[in-house]
């Protein structure tokens, strides 16, 4: 039992670490994805109130 | 109309959309996978917008016939034609973020600076040249426009592109 404890708190870090690795790839591959583009707007300027 | 557009799936957050409201324009970062230029052109109609660049003044000097070719695209054409090529026109603003992007990605690639040398590469900056931008109808920013050595537009992109998949179709393009 006590055997099995200690194992389990040597890879809990392990399996933490990896995941934390797995979850911050992704995010970054996902932002990373992201397009960008400037749009035109006839007017946008006069009607402010519709900007915000 | 940035509530509304950040509400689209694919933009998300208002932390996505950039507002340049002097030059009536706004930079959105979005999943292409999720929405479409389509879809935030739809947006932008439904809201009672247009979108584009504002209605040229008449006494806009660079362009004297409104159904005359600009003054500075009619020369490139002239040396394109010249040279047997054909023309790329790169509309772009000095504050355009994708633009900025687009230099780095595309216009450095490899494939595609080789894929250039059949054209006659333009860049068209819509602060300087708002004639020019209108006579093409510039909605959005990059907008890549290929036109023959005859002045007819073959080919018209908005946004990121792909160096290679851009490159093929320059090399497709000049092949035709």
């Amino acid at each position: 039992m006590r055997y099995s404890k200690s194992k389990w708190l040597l890879v809990f870090p392990l399996v933490m670490a990896s995941l934390l690795t797995s979850l911050s790839v992704r995010a970054s591959a996902a932002e990373a994805e992201l397009s960008s583009v400037t749009l035109f707007v006839e007017g946008m300027m006069k009607s402010v109130g519709g900007v915000t | 109309m940035v509530a509304v557009l950040s509400e689209l799936a694919g933009i998300d957050t208002k932390d996505n959309i950039e507002v340049f409201l002097d030059s009536d324009a706004f930079t959105v970062k979005y999943d292409a996978a999720q929405v479409s230029l389509d879809d935030m052109y739809a947006a932008i109609i439904e809201l009672g917008y247009r979108p584009g660049i504002n209605e040229i003044e008449s006494n806009e000097s660079e362009i004297s016939d409104s159904i005359a070719i600009p003054e500075l695209v009619a020369n490139a054409l002239l040396d394109a034609s010249n040279q047997g090529k054909m023309l790329l026109l790169d509309f772009y603003a000095q504050w355009c973020i994708a633009c900025k992007a687009l230099d780095a990605t595309v216009f450095s690639h490899p494939s595609v600076i080789t894929a250039l040398d059949n054209y006659v590469f333009l860049k068209v900056d819509t602060d300087e040249h708002e004639g020019v931008a209108g006579y093409y109808k510039v909605v959005g920013m990059p907008t890549l426009i290929i036109l023959s050595a005859q002045g007819h537009e073959v080919h018209r992109s908005v946004g990121m592109i792909d160096p290679d998949e851009y490159s093929q179709r320059l090399n497709e393009l000049f092949k035709k």
